[in-house]
């Protein structure tokens, strides 16, 4: 019985006095790095940027600083940060990644795997493109922002739930870059004066980023892509067949802008023909009216279902003319060449086959919108 | 040595242990990373090819526990001996001793390099070795009732963790299943070889047997147990499938832990760190078992005490298992590993059953015949 308890006494004592003996990181020796930025620095040299907390002040408020290194290769160079720093980096907390354009367009799959390679970074973080010098961007001294790197991930994460950001972790561009039918997309973010935004779209061909995609086309994107919709779209219409049911108002005009709040929408994609390579896209849309820029009659017979039909019409068209902006650019990022994959059996799918494939690919589109809606006023 | 052996009924366990001991013998390290050896072979129908090994090992268990009834209370040793006497069965049972020692040090090793590439780079081998083999050293002097108890822990572990997988459900896209059946039988057959070493490691119920208290009920459970595994990996091929690109999943070494990588707790950012580790009670099980499958091997062909040779034989694995350095080494030793693994689990059964079938066929014959001459 003796034996028994000082058995129970000396592993009791040993988980205590055992544990953490391995590989200890104290949090206030170590320099936690929370986004990093790549620029590219004349020949072959990538410059590496990293935002790292500061001391919290008395008041509480966190802080921030940027430090800045070049190396030749990527993870040299964040090697090399450590030349700068007190303690260790450490990279668990990196939640921010951007690559500046000029980077982008020579190819960033190298540094993309390095992140995956290293099992320290999470694969949720978010990646994005500068169109000028990252540096630039973090080193700043923003009046408004305390750390401009969680800042940013927070920025982009509420915009990708909210707004017509597609998702752009490090697994969803890595995702897109390995399969054969679908290109990557990630946001533009840049530092306009005293304050950071998301610009606009950089899309990819491979790991190449070959052109830009305005937020107006954007939300056709996102209503293709992703499970998080955009919540509100704004449509600008030629008046047509509405005029009627305006009110009279003193100034003329010849367009009618509108803002929906979505509440619920679904996207198809079918392949109807793959001989044509004809893929069927239709846009189911429930909506609510926000914003109407004229004295929009509701109560009268007929104007609801007008506006339906307008919108609808409307939407389809800027439709048509983001994917036709895609397919000018050559980089299918909605993923038709999954669709096509998985419906064509033997298609023995890769991505050099697709890219000469999609710019023969049409599309038959169709947006149903449906006014659940007006608001709380007619 | 007997061919029958008759342990005291306070050894004995129920039939309804095998569900642990089967379940946690299969599910080891290998669900960690047994999908891009699929789906280099079947593509994205890899979940039929999973599907196919998996009747595959309900036919090859059935035809175990048929092989174990008729002998009522035989152990794989006792067979041997009985079958093919006792130089050429004690061959092959050596035969089956070595290759178990072989997959302890696969299974060893392996967890050890994967959470070296996980978590710890520097985490010295011998250490972590070390801990793992005096963990299944002291279960394994404890007895079979000791160890089913440990199986219980790692199945309810395993089970509990494959919930987690439906988080990267919510990202998937379905359509990389289709079209179904695009791979030939030829790729789909290749497939289901490639998942036999993930599946192997039933045959250990032929060892098992003799300590059941109600044999009657065996093939129940171990049917039970083999189907609670084919839908483990079912259900994870299949989210894999729908989770990663193809040639995305063919880069990925762990592939299973990297799609932890996206689960996201306030609390808990990084839960693949705590999977890891938690992963521990679903390997270590598995080492028990084999190693007292060898210790009992060595009692029963040469007499030696089972407890001094569990320590003696800990020790052999231990150094054995140093003696790998890279991934690459790994690699190969698993890679070799599989072809005969596939022998022992899904060949040799089928072996056995045709034999023994022949075997008591020709001495009730014989018998018949004797009686017949002295009527």
């Amino acid at each position: 019985m003796i034996k028994f308890k000082i058995t129970q006494i000396a592993v009791v004592l040993m988980l205590v006095f055992l544990t953490g003996c391995f590989h200890s990181s104290v949090l206030e020796r170590t320099s936690i790095s929370v986004a990093l930025g790549y620029d590219k620095m004349g020949e072959g040299k990538i410059q590496t940027s990293s935002v790292l907390y500061g001391p919290t002040s008395k008041e509480g408020k966190e802080s921030s600083h940027v430090i800045s290194v070049v190396g030749e290769t990527s993870k040299g160079a964040r090697q090399n940060l450590n030349h700068k720093l007190a303690f260790k980096v450490v990279s668990g907390q990196i939640r921010f990644i951007a690559y500046e354009s000029e980077l982008a367009e020579e190819g960033i799959i190298s540094i993309v795997d390095t992140l995956s390679r290293d099992p320290s970074y999470g694969e949720m973080m978010y990646l994005s493109v500068t169109e000028k010098p990252i540096r630039d961007l973090f080193a700043y001294k923003y009046p408004n922002i305390s750390n401009v790197g969680t800042y940013m991930s927070r920025l982009i994460a509420h915009n990708i739930q909210n707004s017509w950001v597609p998702s752009c972790t490090l697994h969803d561009f890595r995702n897109d870059y390995y399969s054969a039918g679908k290109e990557a997309v990630l946001p533009l973010v840049e530092r306009t004066d005293k304050e950071v935004n998301v610009t606009a779209l950089a899309l990819f061909k491979k790991d190449v980023m070959i052109g830009k995609m305005q937020p107006k086309e954007a939300v056709y994107l996102k209503l293709l892509l992703d499970r998080d919709q955009p919540e509100t779209i704004e449509v600008k219409m030629p008046k047509d067949g509405m005029a009627k049911y305006v009110r009279k108002v003193g100034h003329s005009f010849n367009y009618i802008k509108t803002a929906l709040g979505n509440i619920g929408s679904h996207s198809s994609i079918k392949l109807i023909s793959k001989d044509d390579l004809t893929f069927d896209v239709r846009i189911q849309l429930n909506v609510e009216l926000q914003e109407v820029s004229e004295d929009y009659d509701f109560a009268e017979q007929g104007a609801v279902q007008q506006l339906e039909t307008e919108l609808s019409k409307q939407m389809s068209k800027d439709l048509v003319k983001m994917l036709n902006q895609l397919k000018r650019l050559n980089s299918d990022a909605v993923g038709f060449g999954e669709v096509y994959r998985s419906s064509v059996r033997n298609s023995a799918l890769t991505k050099d086959k697709w890219q000469d494939m999609f710019q023969k690919a049409t599309f038959n589109t169709a947006v149903h919108v449906n006014l659940i809606r007006t608001g709380t006023i007619e | 040595m007997d061919v029958r052996i008759k342990p005291r009924p306070n050894k004995m366990i129920q039939s309804f242990g095998l569900l642990f001991i089967i379940c946690n013998v299969q599910i080891g390290i290998g669900v960690f990373g047994f999908q891009r050896y699929i789906a280099r072979e079947a593509g994205h129908d890899a979940w039929i090819a999973v599907l196919l090994a998996g009747i595959l090992s309900h036919l090859s268990g059935w035809m175990l526990i048929r092989v174990l009834r008729r002998y009522n209370s035989a152990d794989l040793y006792g067979i041997h001996q009985d079958l093919f006497g006792r130089w050429v069965g004690g061959g092959l049972s050596i035969l089956m001793m070595l290759y178990y020692v072989i997959v302890t040090v696969t299974i060893l090793r392996t967890y050890i390099e994967a959470v070296q590439s996980w978590i710890f780079p520097e985490f010295p081998t011998w250490l972590l070795a070390l801990v793992l083999l005096f963990l299944s050293w002291y279960a394994g002097i404890s007895g079979l009732r000791v160890i089913v108890g440990v199986c219980f822990i790692g199945f309810c572990v395993m089970f509990a963790f494959s919930t987690l997988y439906y988080n990267p459900i919510q990202f998937a896209q379905w359509n990389r299943l289709l079209p179904i059946g695009e791979a030939t039988p030829y790729q789909l057959l290749n497939g289901a070889v490639a998942m036999g070493f993930t599946l192997s490691g039933f045959e250990i119920v032929t060892y098992l047997y003799p300590y059941l208290n109600d044999k009657d009920k065996s093939q129940k459970y171990m049917q039970i147990s083999l189907l609670l595994t084919n839908i483990l990996y079912l259900f994870i091929i299949i989210v894999t499938t729908i989770f990663f690109s193809q040639d995305q999943l063919l880069r990925t070494v762990w592939s299973s832990l990297n799609m932890l990588k996206i689960v996201k707790y306030p609390f808990l950012e990084r839960i693949e760190v705590l999977a890891m580790g938690v992963w521990m009670f679903a390997v270590v099980p598995g080492i028990i078992i084999l190693t007292w499958v060898i210790s009992r091997g060595l009692r029963r062909l040469f007499n030696f005490p089972h407890k001094k040779v569990l320590i003696v034989f800990s020790i052999f694995i231990y150094v054995v298992s140093l003696v790998f350095h890279n991934r690459e080494q790994i690699d190969l030793l698993n890679s070799l590993i599989s072809k005969v693994s596939l022998l022992i689990s899904f060949v040799y059964p089928l072996f056995l059953y045709v034999t023994v079938a022949v075997v008591w066929w020709w001495r009730q014959h014989k018998q018949k015949k004797g009686e017949d001459e002295l009527a």
